[in-house]
């Protein structure tokens, strides 16, 4: 594997369920995010995208392949799958609503991420304000409850707690999915800043082909389990080399193949 | 009983809410029977418990409750006997509760494998009666006040488990709780972190009830003689000294049974107290003159249609809430025949609370108002008749999983406005359904009308509800986010579909959605909503070029733009 890939992905297999209830939900995939670099991962719903996710952080059983979370020891294969360290990898949830406990405040969600196991906020408190700051919002949030917030405040919450672990890897899980179209734009632009600002490598995974060339330099279009299509995202989007990837492009209300005539 | 009554506090939490009635009137019980508890022995234990010569005396004004063949102050007794009951009772239902809740929870932090091993082991035990296993349990402990404890605690167990682990299911599949775990906060820091202040509310609930269970289990124990042992007494050795002599001093029992009663009374008042004081319905009290979930004209002079044509013609819709927060604010817009009108705006901008009221539906917490409501050629603000209503307005919902009932098979469910309210025969409905499904290029329309929702995919299901208004030739088709929960190829294919429908019958489409991409390809006119008002209506064309004026609609065409626009 190459020095400066931080996820290596290699034919991987997940099987999920048991019985008559058996899906092969991933096959074969392969994928690699270099240091630095972001890689957007597209597919509709159970394509197996969020399942890749999990595999990442060692929540799925892996039945074939390997997977190499920043070098040396695979954190899963055949027989063995472990936890990548948190300072190694942190995934933004997709629903704001249910990443954040309803009872803990902002300033306790961001403590717990500093110190899972002695979560005090006055202690911390310079580094919350700090990290609340960056997501743009305001120092005095960090007294106040999850119901306090709106849909794009609490998944700034959350991107700052995932973040102030400083994990080399970042996996964000439809991050903007759940949220109204001018708050994603928001959301989308502080990510694609502090991006920048950070340096941050990140698994972006998005059922919505346009949001994601705002934050990735390369995509990866995912369907039915299997990769179909690995690419910058430029020479994807204006010159996709598979049927599925043109396919997606022209479903995108307002893209030139768009239409609603015919059958 | 200060155990029961502390937690009440702690749920207080974050919010703090007015204490119920009923919860109150429990507490003081209860804080009465603990304050008993704690002073009669000293108080009254001489009496109760000295042996006097003064046996079996009627009730009078020195001996309330007349005293027991060893000359025993009955009411003194009934008093005394406070303290053991509570205590052994708190005892036991700790006992149940401690063990139960940490078994049903942790159980969420182990392989799957295991989990399933131990509710099926506790499935079994569960299914077992409870004081049943409790006497096997005392039989085997032998008899006493402790071992009876320890039984009645051990078997209230496997209730406790199963409820806990219940309760914890939807808590553990939250993000916070995934996320917490990914943090690297240990499993039993998770538990007592998240998982179990988010479940101490119902959890409160069942342990005040579980309390007085406990407490007549115990006394039935007692009562047969395998609890306390003399020369100590509850309530159930009571009532079981009392019994041997119920006919010649029925007196005896009216202690114990009247504390019993109240013991339970005031754990069963907090357990419902508790259980209203979290649930938002019962707790607010300004109910009476709240909101009707009706329509109604808005006392302004009636306007006449502006086009007599018109299939929507809206004045003046206003929605409130029931804290009288105006949601929609006096929205008016005609749809004429044929048009396809379609209505932007993001979360909380009134889009769906204004296209339920053109059908008739208006939630039960809020009330609607309107100058004039005229939808296919009937004034919703005068009665309809909802067979009228049913046949000439149809909805298509976001969530195609939830609007159909999964019990029923499709072609029931699809015909059901087409047979009641048209009157057509099962078969011809069905027939008739076919052929639109056929329209809608369903694949082997006979085969899915037998199927049931959960057979069909998400596209497929909105399709078929689209035809079942085919079927009805409704002339105005309202789709609420009908393809927001779908993936893009098959929004496209569904949204096709309206747009044939609806130039093949002529039907109006109200087309609702928060997404500014698909609305300018469906509609005809655009109408964007902003916190309840019509901010702009404009043409498709200058949708199009971007020609907008009001700064909320650029706003949300850049965003758009910018988050959906490919290139």
């Amino acid at each position: 594997m190459s020095a400066r890939a931080l996820v290596e992905v290699e034919d991987l297999e997940v099987v999920l369920g048991t019985g008559t209830h058996r899906t092969h939900a991933l096959r074969g995939v392969s994928l690699t995010v270099q240091e630095g670099t972001s890689v957007g991962l597209v597919g509709e719903s159970g394509s197996g995208k969020s399942t890749l996710a999990k595999a990442l952080c060692g929540e799925v059983p892996v039945a074939g392949g390997t997977i190499w979370v920043g070098g040396g020891e695979p954190v899963a294969g055949p027989h063995r799958h472990t936890r990548p360290q948190p300072t190694m990898l942190q995934m933004i949830p997709q629903d704001p609503y249910s990443s954040l406990d309803p009872r803990h405040t902002a300033g306790q969600a961001i403590a717990e991420a500093l110190d899972p196991r002695r979560p005090r906020v006055r202690r911390h408190r310079d580094t919350i304000v700090e990290w609340l700051e960056r997501v743009g919002l305001p120092a005095g949030s960090i007294e106040k409850y999850p119901h306090e917030f709106s849909g794009g405040q609490r998944q700034r919450i959350a991107i700052a707690r995932a973040l102030c672990v400083r994990p080399r890897v970042i996996v964000a899980d439809e991050i903007t999915s759940a949220l109204d179209v001018s708050v994603q734009a928001e959301i989308l632009e502080l990510l694609a800043e502090l991006r920048v600002d950070l340096g941050l490598t990140m698994l972006f995974i998005s059922h919505n082909l346009a949001v994601v060339k705002h934050v990735c330099d390369r995509v990866a279009v995912i369907y039915h389990g299997s990769l179909v299509e690995t690419g910058d995202v430029e020479d994807v989007f204006t010159r996709p080399r598979e049927q599925y990837t043109q396919r997606l492009l022209d479903s995108v209300p307002g893209a030139p193949g768009f239409t609603l005539e015919g059958d | 009983m200060s155990s029961l009554a502390l937690p009440v506090e702690a749920s207080d939490g974050p919010r703090r809410r007015r204490l119920h009635p009923i919860l109150v009137t429990g507490i003081l019980l209860m804080a009465l029977l603990t304050a008993l508890a704690v002073l009669a022995p000293p108080l009254f234990g001489h009496a109760a418990t000295t042996l006097t010569s003064d046996s079996r005396l009627a009730p009078s004004a020195q001996h309330l409750l007349g005293t027991d063949e060893f000359g025993r102050d009955l009411f003194a007794r009934a008093l005394v006997a406070t303290r053991l009951t509570l205590v052994l009772t708190a005892t036991a239902t700790a006992l149940s509760v401690v063990i139960g809740v940490s078994v049903g929870t942790t159980i969420w932090m182990a392989p799957e494998r295991v989990r399933r091993a131990v509710l099926g082991v506790n499935a079994v035990a569960v299914a077992f009666p409870s004081l049943v296993l409790a006497l096997v349990i005392a039989a085997v402990l032998g008899a006493g006040a402790w071992p009876a404890t320890l039984a009645i605690g051990i078997a209230g167990c496997p209730a406790f488990v199963r409820l806990s682990a219940n309760m914890a299911a939807p808590i553990v599949t939250r993000d916070y709780v995934s996320t917490a775990r990914r943090l690297g906060v240990p499993g039993p820091l998770v538990i007592l972190r998240h998982v179990l202040p988010n479940m101490a509310e119902p959890m409160l609930v069942l342990v005040a009830s579980c309390f007085a269970v406990t407490m007549m289990e115990l006394s039935g124990l007692s009562f047969v003689g395998l609890g306390v042992q003399e020369p100590d007494f509850d309530f159930g050795k009571l009532l079981s000294d009392g019994l041997v002599s119920i006919y010649t001093q029925p007196s005896q029992v009216v202690g114990p049974s009247v504390m019993l009663v109240l013991t339970g009374l005031a754990a069963m008042l907090i357990g419902d107290g508790l259980a209203a004081s979290s649930n938002p319905r019962t707790r607010s009290r300004t109910r009476s003159s709240g909101p009707t979930g009706r329509l109604r004209p808005s006392g302004r002079p009636a306007v006449p249609p502006a086009d007599p044509e018109a299939t929507v013609s809206v004045r003046g819709l206003r929605v409130h809430s029931a804290a009288g927060v105006e949601l929609v604010k006096g929205v008016s817009f005609d749809v004429a025949p044929g048009e396809v009108l379609g209505i932007v705006g993001e979360s909380g901008s009134g889009k769906s609370l204004t296209a339920m009221s053109l059908a008739g539906l208006v939630p039960e917490s809020t009330d609607a108002t309107a100058d004039a409501l005229w939808v296919a050629g009937h004034d919703l603000l005068a009665p309809v008749p909802p067979a009228a209503l049913a046949r000439d307005v149809a909805l298509v919902y976001q969530d195609p999983v939830s609007s159909f009932n999964p019990a029923l098979r499709l072609g029931t469910q699809l015909t059901e406005v087409a047979r009641t309210h048209l009157g057509m025969s099962r078969g011809a409905a069905r027939r008739a359904l076919v052929d639109r499904l056929r329209r809608l290029k369903i694949t082997e329309p006979e085969r899915r009308t037998h199927q049931h929702p959960h057979e069909l995919s998400g596209g497929m299901l909105q399709r078929a509800m689209i035809a079942s208004s085919l079927l009805t030739e409704a002339r105005l088709l309202i789709a609420d986010e009908a393809t927001s929960a779908l993936d893009v190829t098959v929004q496209v294919e569904v949204l096709r579909r309206v747009v044939a429908v609806s130039r093949s019958v002529g039907a109006s489409v109200l087309f609702i959605s928060h997404d500014l991409g698909v609305v300018r390809a469906m509609c005809d006119r655009v109408l964007v909503l902003y916190r309840g008002e019509a901010v702009e209506e404009l043409s498709a064309d200058a949708l199009e070029q971007g020609r907008v004026s009001h700064r909320y609609t650029r706003r949300l065409l850049e965003a758009a733009e910018y988050v959906e626009a490919i290139r």
